[in-house]
């Protein structure tokens, strides 16, 4: 049994480095082909054994999806946000630290949800019920705090909430037709705000991206203690409630914050992302809720999931977190040394190529429309000079009314 | 071409682009299947049905319903929001998911259309 666990766990990482990278393969998808074919591999593995594949995969997944958000502008569901504090240190030359501070979040976030356990399973089993019902004010009080902190125009910015508000309410309530359908609405809708429109900003500024160098931060140690904690607060919002993802969590707990560097927004993009893995884990425990695909395709292949396997997944998850943070971190470096040598103009067009291609398989003609509009909204608000953080009332706009509603 | 300009462009071509998403979205229906055309190929599809309501139960979280048309039956799960006002014989349709439940296949309504 130890062997094809570790076989399996390796195998999952080998997934993992392969959702992460390359943009738009989703863990889901994944775990939905695991579920689909469980039939066949039955025969040759446990239903344990898968399941711990989907965990080594998501978990690796969450510490590698930087690494092309970063470099290349292309970020994964869930880590929009990553995009912006990212090509800023990208754009500074110092693309391997903006990796290596999403590897300290995200690994120090494993750490401390390990530690945390034997306290986070109460909480969120009576915890849970008593937010629940209160989930769409608190996310219209975190929307005003964002809209009202955009310091160049708040008109500017309500307005951008409000239009990526309204696509993301026709793209999520999309049921398809005979003639027009959109599969993971998410993806093209994603990749055009936050995606492909920074590319077209930096293709047609002609923007160069410096010789990256290895540097590492220069990290106070209270700031970064203040940042993992915040990010752990907002981790549990969102590993236990539907529908809200890192780059929310992100926004809502940093909000509280008056100021915020790229560095330190990075630390906490890098541990949401990753603890929000491991506290659905304990949601699926605690209150028999998957939060998100991975997790429910984990619990349709496992049937019941008890405390054995909570832990089994704990101690498996940092086993594949220092395996991933190493991965991140040799790749991250090979990628620094490319990009110098690479003209960053034929990137863009490459990773746009990449995306119009991955929006036409993957959701189809109207996909590939959603795309085109999206890429023009994010390219609207990069040119009124507002924060790109304002069209994430793509997601917060129709959660709030599918709450309310 | 000035930022001004570029800065018209992508506004005016995001917002016919966003009124064109939300028409399509909002006058686009999911195909409409008879009950035994549906099989396992279809879970998790979106699938639009009509047929009349057998029987239904209530329990505290949501409500079965069998459906019937011409051509078969299916159980369709509505969790509930509010109360509904159901009564056998009732003629409904059905927008919902596909999804296996034990051996059979039920839909997961999103929305019913008394």
């Amino acid at each position: 049994m130890f062997y094809e666990i570790l076989i399996v766990t390796l195998l999952g990482i080998f997934a993992g480095i392969f959702t992460g990278l390359i943009p738009g393969i989703h863990i889901n998808l994944v775990a939905i082909m695991v579920l689909s074919s469980s039939m066949f591999l039955l025969n040759y593995f446990s239903p344990l054994s898968l399941a711990l594949f989907i965990v080594a995969m998501s978990i690796t997944h969450t510490f590698l999806d930087s690494i092309p958000s970063i470099f290349l502008g292309a970020p994964d569901s869930g880590l929009e946000l990553s995009v912006l504090p990212g090509h800023k240190l990208l754009l500074e030359g110092r693309g391997y630290e903006a990796v290596f501070l999403t590897v300290i979040g995200s690994f120090f976030a494993v750490v401390s949800a390990l530690f945390f356990t034997p306290v986070l399973i109460p909480l969120i089993k009576y915890g849970y019920p008593l937010i629940e019902d209160y989930i769409p004010h608190i996310l219209i009080v975190f929307s005003v705090i964002l809209v009202w902190r955009e310091k160049k125009s708040r008109i500017k910015a309500l307005m951008m909430y409000l239009l990526s508000g309204l696509l993301g309410l026709a793209v999520l309530t999309f049921y398809g037709s005979d003639v027009f359908t959109l599969e993971q609405p998410l993806f093209p809708m994603l990749s055009g705000l936050f995606g492909t429109s920074i590319l077209i900003v930096s293709l047609m500024e002609k923007t160069k991206i410096p010789e990256q160098k290895i540097t590492y931060p220069k990290l106070k140690i209270e700031e970064v203690l203040s940042y993992l904690g915040l990010g752990f607060v907002a981790s549990l919002l969102t590993g236990t409630l539907p529908g809200l993802g890192a780059s929310q969590a992100a926004i809502m707990s940093s909000s509280v914050k008056k100021k915020n560097k790229p560095e330190n927004f990075l630390i906490l993009l890098g541990s949401i992302n990753t603890v929000v893995m491991v506290v659905s884990f304990i949601s699926l425990y605690s209150i028999d809720k998957a939060r998100n695909g991975s997790v429910l395709v984990i619990s349709k292949i496992l049937g019941e999931f008890n405390l054995s396997h909570l832990f089994l997944f704990l101690f498996v998850s940092l086993f594949v977190a220092g395996i991933a943070s190493f991965l991140a971190l040799k790749i991250s470096k090979t990628f620094s040394k490319v990009m110098s040598k690479v003209n960053y103009a034929k990137i863009c067009l490459s990773v746009i190529s990449l995306i119009v291609i991955m929006a036409f398989i993957i959701s189809g003609p109207f996909g590939l429309f959603v795309l085109i509009v999206s890429t023009f909204l994010g390219i609207t608000a990069s040119f009124m000079g507002i924060g790109k953080n304002h069209l994430m009332g793509c997601l917060l706009f129709p959660i709030i009314l599918f709450f309310l509603l | 071409m000035n930022e001004k300009q570029m800065l018209s462009i992508s506004f005016i071509f995001s917002l016919i682009g966003i009124l064109v998403v939300l028409l399509v979205s909002f006058v686009s229906s999911p195909k409409l299947y008879s009950i035994s055309d549906l099989d396992k190929n279809d879970i998790d599809q979106v699938v639009r049905v009509r047929g009349n309501i057998e029987s239904f139960h209530e329990t505290p979280g949501l409500y079965l319903i069998n459906l019937a048309d011409d051509s078969g039956k299916i159980t369709v799960v509505v969790f509930k929001n509010d109360e509904m006002d159901l009564t056998e014989g009732m003629f409904v349709e059905v927008i919902g998911s596909v999804v296996e439940y034990g051996d059979q296949i039920e839909i997961t309504a999103k929305e019913i259309v008394l």
